[in-house]
């Protein structure tokens, strides 16, 4: 259990045994939830029974996964192949590949496609339908460390800090191509549920809210504030945010960072909610429950540093907290 | 030890010897008129502060600080309100001003309850060539200054009488004739707003110069009064509007030194290896 176990707040049982790189609710269902782990496994648990259900050997470290809908996931990994899982049968299919470790894969329901993102610099389209092969190929600016889906748009963050927005009626070029307002690395990103804009993270505790019209009126808007970062001995320590997620209903988001904490924040009026305790590890990954009732947290530690060799790592642990309005919902 | 009691002189402005009924307005002045950045109006803190703003953000060299007279443009001189003004250049203006005001100010007609006996001046260096000193006795300039001449706590502090500054940047920006409003509040306005909860950076992230706040302010040598609003009235305001950041040394990011994803670098643990793409 964490440190301060609340009320409100569950580890789940069976979790996997190295670092998890991303938790993901279902699209439709509060109950399910999938891990992916670089124990070469795609867990999915039963949220409300606090149960492993199904675990998917990708036979390689899983960087990303996500549900295509509620039978069937999707997965990327270490092993440059994409892989999808049949939850009913256990059946298990390689789609296709990329010339480098796949790092992100997420479901467009817009178009009904899978979206996949590499390190080789590209990314690919998938037909759910038929997975055999990718639909398409697009280069992008350098290795693809996050990717998000905004509608009809993908949301692309490169090693270079370039942010890349294509629309995905016309993958003929690139919509936008934008240097990241941020002054360090990329480390996640996340489309707001109105899709209007975009929430961006980096490693040095910083985050930046950015909307997608380029015009100066709109642009006007976009900010950037620091977080995730404590001061010990007067020595400032900052953090990676390395996980966002939206509230659907409530447009509010949340962020982790390797400082272990989670917090909630208010991006229109510019106001943090509520800050969490202090988790076991980092923050790897946050999802909220499709309702916005529950908020999976992946507490998992991601070789930020390098580890004394005699002391035990802390665990990887995924937490499934109930959270409430006033947690969630702007005041 | 027997100090003089000060003289209320108002305070100036070192780079355009304006005066000021108040610190906090003379500092205002100082960060619209001579703080503020050409390139994009973020208003620093120091001279300095606006030099390593310019080189660092726009990349360019500010070789003085604008709108300043020809011989009180030097970049290198922090000086934040009445703070960190060369002495020499403090007690010239204190005589000027002695010398304008006549007997009015004098410490006599305070009710100090001192006797306005000039006190020794045997370490202050003399004064040297400026033409308004006429008729002023040598050492009869000493009006709420400090016995020793040098006034602990000042930065930076050139020992060097105002006759002696380099010339430099003598032929470019003359104080010229303002179209825009002294304390142009309305620019201030296109600053994000500061807000509760989030603290918003300025345009950038970079480093920016810190007001000289020397821990062993002196307090003999300005109105006291001053003294005291200055401090509360800077924290105020480099809170949410400056982007103030902890300079880089003071800070850690935890993160390994290479630019490259934990994932990327997480690859490179010999028990992930052998997937590493050859």
């Amino acid at each position: 259990m964490s440190g301060e176990p609340t009320q409100n707040e569950i580890a789940l049982q069976d979790c996997p045994t190295d670092g998890i790189s991303a938790v993901k609710f279902s699209n439709s269902s509060n109950q399910y939830l999938l891990a992916s782990s670089w124990d070469e496994y795609v867990r999915v648990y039963d949220v409300q029974q606090d149960r492993c259900k199904h675990k998917f050997d990708h036979t390689s470290p899983v960087l990303d996964a996500c549900f295509y809908n509620t039978t069937h996931i999707w997965s990327g990994g270490a092993d440059k192949t994409v892989r999808l899982f049949d939850l009913h049968s256990g059946a298990d299919l390689r789609a296709g590949t990329h010339d480098d470790a796949v790092r992100c894969v997420e479901y467009i329901p817009d178009v009904n496609q899978i979206v996949t993102g590499s390190w080789d610099g590209n990314i690919k389209l998938w037909d759910p339908r038929r997975p055999v092969g990718a639909v398409s190929t697009h280069a992008q600016d350098n290795k693809v460390y996050t990717l998000a889906v905004c509608g009809e748009r993908l949301i692309v963050g490169t090693a270079n800090r370039k942010i890349l927005i294509w629309d995905l009626r016309n993958m003929a070029y690139v919509q936008q191509k934008r240097d990241s307002s941020l002054k360090f690395q990329t480390r996640a990103i996340r489309a707001f549920p109105d899709l209007t804009g975009y929430v961006l993270s980096s490693i040095e505790g910083r985050v930046a809210v950015e909307y997608l019209d380029p015009s100066p009126d709109v642009q006007k808007k976009k900010y950037a504030f620091k977080c995730h970062r404590t001061k010990e001995n007067g020595i400032e320590n900052i953090y990676p945010v390395n996980a966002i997620a939206f509230h659907s209903k409530y447009g509010t988001f949340a962020t982790g960072g390797s400082d272990g904490f989670v917090n909630i924040w208010d991006g229109n009026n510019k106001k943090r909610l509520c800050q969490f305790h202090k988790f076991p590890s980092s923050i790897a990954s946050l999802s909220f429950s499709p309702d916005g009732s529950m908020l999976a947290i992946a507490s998992s530690f991601q070789h930020e540093y390098t580890l004394d060799p005699n002391v035990e790592p802390p665990p990887d642990q995924i937490f499934i907290r109930h959270v409430t309005d006033q947690e969630t919902r702007p005041k | 030890m027997g100090r003089k009691k000060k003289k209320p002189t108002k305070p100036w402005c070192w780079y355009c010897n304006r005066e000021f009924d108040d610190e906090k307005i003379l500092i205002q002045h100082q960060k619209a008129k001579h703080f503020k950045c050409h390139v994009c109006h973020k208003k620093l803190f120091t001279g300095p502060g606006l030099a390593i703003h310019c080189m660092q953000v726009h990349k360019e060299t500010l070789d003085h600080v604008p709108n300043a007279l020809p011989n009180r443009n030097s970049v290198d001189i922090e000086i934040y309100g009445m703070e960190g003004i060369p002495p020499d250049d403090l007690r010239e203006h204190q005589r000027e001003a002695g010398n304008s005001n006549g007997a009015k100010e004098s410490p006599a007609a305070e009710a100090a309850p001192t006797p306005a006996i000039p006190p020794p001046m045997s370490h202050a260096p003399m004064p040297q060539h400026h033409p308004q000193l006429v008729g002023m006795p040598p050492f009869g300039m000493p009006l709420g200054m400090s016995p020793y001449g040098m006034p602990p706590g000042f930065p930076m502090m050139p020992p060097m009488p105002a006759g002696a500054m380099p010339p430099f940047g003598a032929h470019m920006m003359p104080m010229p004739p303002s179209g825009r409003p002294l304390f142009p509040a309305a620019q201030s306005l296109q600053q994000p707003a500061p807000m509760s909860g989030i603290p918003v950076p300025g345009p950038t992230p970079a480093v920016v110069s810190a007001p000289p706040m020397p821990a062993n302010r002196s307090m003999h040598d300005v109105d006291p009064k001053v003294t005291l609003s200055a401090p509360a009235d800077i924290k105020h305001w480099s809170r949410p509007s400056s982007g103030l950041v902890v300079p880089i040394e003071g800070t850690k990011i935890i993160h390994p030194e290479q630019d490259i994803s934990l994932e990327e670098l997480r690859m490179k643990l010999s028990r992930y290896r052998r997937w590493l793409v050859k």
